[in-house]
């Protein structure tokens, strides 16, 4: 049995952390992918995963045909249609099953055969149809949770043999789910006040009277799903970072005239889950210590790839921030705005932009620009309470 | 903390990656010294030691005695450990990182044995102190969560492994 490397091997046998094309949220990763590690992306439908996906395998295999990759199909097949370069070292490979997933790791380590990058798309899909067929099977719901923790335990814990192994990196690819999508999950954010710990969006739900007051989240699949509970630290820990990518309006000012302007851009919001203040701690009360970063980013319409938009925002010091009170529009859902919008000062007034649940961006963007008086930072997307 | 704040088994709770980092750099300092950092995830504070000690080659014999180990389950702590120990020429640091991931990964499979490890790690690392050449530090990740009085310590949770720890085989919780 080995005893292990010194560090001055580990760092010449490491390669160069992979860069994902954006050159902040390079910066927010320390430099981007590392190799031993895991990463998770998620995000909502159509935001860019698959294409992060695309973009890391490129930047992998372009300039180093030692290099090889693979591509870990789920439901959906891997994009090789909208890979425009070299695809010699890309393998692609399909599993529909989690625990097929999971035996796929353990033989994959047996071999000599080593890939640098893999990339799992639609893996959260994975382990919700595995809860799916768990609860089917007659288990206990109130223990799904454990259940579900235990079990992503045990294939990241192959996955982190193989990366440690064959100094490789994985990639999961995940979608995001709402939290409180469904109405049987619990105490599990009864608790909280306000989840805002930056990586997900806000929204305060009124609508109706005699619905709970939710604030609702968009989390990860992998902890927003049918097993929803307060034990997501046993898994987490093997994850280094989770990005979130999504939606952001661009900021332009539109001067005097009243043009209205609704531009979108992205943006990933990185939360290192390896992080020592994020462990067995209530979302709730992590808020002011976890590492999070925003980075914006956007298409290059001559390149086509991800670029940066504009210094990225890091370090936000979610401390300082301020949840606006909240205001009704005319459908009756609420929304937050700040009480400076309510300054006939502002170009555009709060009730006009209430009319209009787009615009609430931009009203967070006022809001946030009168605060900060500085660039603004994380804007809290809100979605209409039936949204 | 500093190197005299270092015992025989020793479960630091309060640590950042730059105070590790300081840590690990000051005993290196000495002569004769080798740290392993055993660990379940890939959290060595690299960024933050080569801020302290540049990776140049002046600095060689620092980096090259800095062993890093993967460990994810008490078997391979415990076979770890062992070895470790049998070499008892240099004086050793042990820095382990992820209790909790490994203990939990053995409970998977069979708890009763995941606990015999356990006692046979800290016996063993116990057992080998040796005038101080061998000290041991268990970095809990998890935080501390204080625990009320009689309450029976589990271990099956995550901090519950600390705790577990601390009371039955540290000598000291910072």
């Amino acid at each position: 049995m080995s005893l292990g490397i010194s560090l001055s091997q580990l760092i010449t046998d490491n390669p160069q952390p992979l860069s994902s094309g954006v050159s902040a949220l390079d910066d927010a990763l320390n430099k981007g992918f590392h190799s031993r590690s895991i990463y998770e992306i998620y995000g909502p439908p159509g935001v860019g995963k698959t294409k992060m996906g695309i973009q890391l395998v490129q930047n992998a295999t372009t300039g180093n045909s030692e290099r090889k990759v693979l591509w870990i199909e789920t439901h959906v097949s891997a994009p090789l249609n909208l890979m425009d370069f070299d695809k010699g070292n890309i393998f692609t490979v399909t599993t529909n099953k989690f625990t097929q997933l999971l035996i796929f790791f353990k033989k994959l380590l047996e071999k000599d055969e080593k890939y640098d990058l893999i990339l799992i798309s639609g893996f959260s899909q994975l382990v919700t149809d595995h809860i799916e067929i768990l609860l089917n099977r007659g288990y206990n719901f109130k223990n799904i949770h454990e259940l579900k923790c235990k079990h992503l335990a045990l294939i990241l814990t192959e996955m982190t043999k193989y990366t440690h192994s064959k100094n490789a990196s994985i990639v999961l690819l995940n979608d995001c789910m709402n939290t409180s999508f469904q109405k049987d999950i619990g105490n599990v954010e009864d608790n909280l006040e306000v989840v805002d710990d930056g990586s997900n969006f806000l929204v305060s739900s009124s609508f109706n009277s005699h619905r709970r007051k939710n604030t609702q989240v968009l989390r990860s699949s992998l902890v927003a799903n049918s097993a929803m509970g307060n034990k997501d630290n046993i898994w987490e820990a093997f994850i280094r970072c989770s990005i979130g990518i999504f939606w952001n309006w661009k900021h332009k000012d539109i001067g005097n005239n009243r043009k209205r302007n609704f531009e979108k851009c992205r943006i990933a919001v990185v939360s290192d889950l390896n992080g020592k203040e994020m462990q067995n701690k209530k979302r709730a009360t992590y808020k002011n210590e976890v590492d999070c970063s925003i980075v914006r980013f956007d298409i290059d319409e001559s390149s086509g790839s991800f670029k940066d938009i504009k210094a990225d925002l890091n370090n936000i010091n979610f401390d300082d921030r301020i949840m606006p009170p909240q205001k009704k529009n005319k459908s009756g859902s609420s929304v937050s705005i700040s009480p400076s919008l309510t300054d006939s000062s502002r170009q555009v007034s709060p009730e006009e932009l209430l009319l209009d649940t787009s615009l609430v961006g931009s009203a967070i963007d006022a809001y946030n620009k009168t605060v900060y008086e500085k660039e603004p930072e994380l804007e809290a997307i809100i979605y209409d309470s039936e949204g | 903390m500093n190197l005299n704040g270092l015992k025989n088994v020793t479960i630091w709770t309060t640590f950042k990656n730059t105070t590790v980092s300081q840590l690990i750099c000051d005993f290196l300092k000495e002569e004769n010294t080798i740290l392993h950092y055993i660990d379940a995830v890939n959290s060595f504070p690299l960024m933050e030691f080569q801020n302290l000690v540049p990776a140049n080659e002046d600095n060689k014999r620092v980096y090259d005695n800095i062993i890093i180990t993967t460990s994810l389950n008490m078997q391979e702590l415990y076979n770890i450990v062992k070895k470790i120990i049998e070499n008892t020429e240099k004086i050793r640091l042990i820095v382990i990182n992820g209790l909790d991931i490994m203990f939990r990964n053995s409970s998977f499979n069979d708890s009763s044995q995941a606990h015999e490890l356990l006692k046979m790690v800290f016996l063993r690392v116990r057992g080998s102190y040796s005038g101080g050449k061998l000290k041991t530090l268990v970095l809990n990740r998890t935080g501390s969560v204080p625990v009320p009085k009689r309450k029976k310590l589990k271990t099956e949770s995550s901090n519950g492994i600390y705790e577990f720890t601390s009371k039955y085989y540290a000598d000291i919780e910072l």
